[in-house]
């Protein structure tokens, strides 16, 4: 049986959307969750450091996702619809909530205090 | 967290950092048009956030939470632990060099660079699943402390 369905170009479009759902909106995510969780503590008065950039790398890392996940197949059907800037906001908040969270959880990256 | 994570860590965060800005600067070609060499960096892109970010971190983590050996006090045999991460990074080095090697000595040298490093990840990956296959255990029961004397449960 031929699965013409396949080769709409709808699936082809949403290849790079499903790619970076599951490693950037799962697998990153889910290791930033877990780092976040159980690496040392950065100080006793902080031991998450500073919870507010926690926050903000999982609002824009999200938010990143989301944006490029309704645009990305969009402007690659319709070009001419001229949606396709709304990737640069999409870039700089996804690169931003990565940059901030290493950034960030640096400092908890150490052996046992002494 | 032992000094071995620790490099996986800081080597996987660095690589998932510079990995997450080259596709960030691929997506915003994607949108505008701008730049239409940027998709040269897409392997070094993919590379950087899968092998390099996603997979030091989980190797790193591994290396400090699993069970120990020899009654909790050992890691087992660090020394390939150590192999995988010098092979691994070794590998990484390659990929991002073999863009540099291709313009220099054209596409053969290229790919023996390519090659080296395709077999130098899947080296990196074995001496590592050597290493933590002993540790893929339940944990031993930890010490408890009643008093000056030190018991088991």
């Amino acid at each position: 049986m031929a699965l013409e369905w396949k080769h709409q170009p709808i699936f082809g479009v949403l290849r790079p959307v499903y790619w970076h759902l599951l490693v950037v909106g799962w697998l990153m995510q889910c290791i930033f969750g877990v780092a976040y969780w159980m690496f040392p503590s950065f100080s006793k008065d902080q031991p998450q450091r500073r919870e507010i950039l926690g926050w903000f790398t999982y609002g824009a890392l999200n938010l990143g996702l989301l944006l490029r996940a309704i645009v990305e197949p969009w402007h690659s059907l319709q070009p001419q619809a001229g949606v396709g800037w709304l990737l640069v906001p999409s870039a700089v908040l996804q690169v931003a909530a990565g940059w901030v969270f290493v950034v960030h959880t640096w400092g908890r990256i150490r052996g046992r205090r002494r | 967290m032992p000094t071995l994570s620790r490099c996986f860590l800081r080597g996987g965060f660095l690589c998932l950092a510079f990995g997450m800005l080259l596709g960030g600067i691929i997506l915003v070609q994607k949108g505008t048009g701008w730049l239409p060499s940027a998709w040269v960096l897409l392997p070094a892109h993919i590379y950087l956030v899968l092998i390099g970010g996603i997979s030091q971190c989980t190797l790193g983590v591994c290396y400090w939470i699993f069970p120990r050996c020899g009654g909790e006090t050992s890691r087992g045999h660090t020394a390939l632990a150590w192999l995988s991460y010098g092979m691994l990074n070794t590998a990484l080095g390659l990929v991002i060099l073999h863009l540099v090697v291709q313009a220099l000595f054209g596409s053969f040298a290229a790919s023996v660079v390519f090659t080296a490093a395709g077999i130098l990840q899947s080296l990196a990956a074995l001496a590592f699943v050597l290493h933590i296959w002993p540790r893929i255990r339940p944990s031993e029961p930890a010490p408890r402390r009643l008093g000056r004397r030190r018991v088991f449960e």
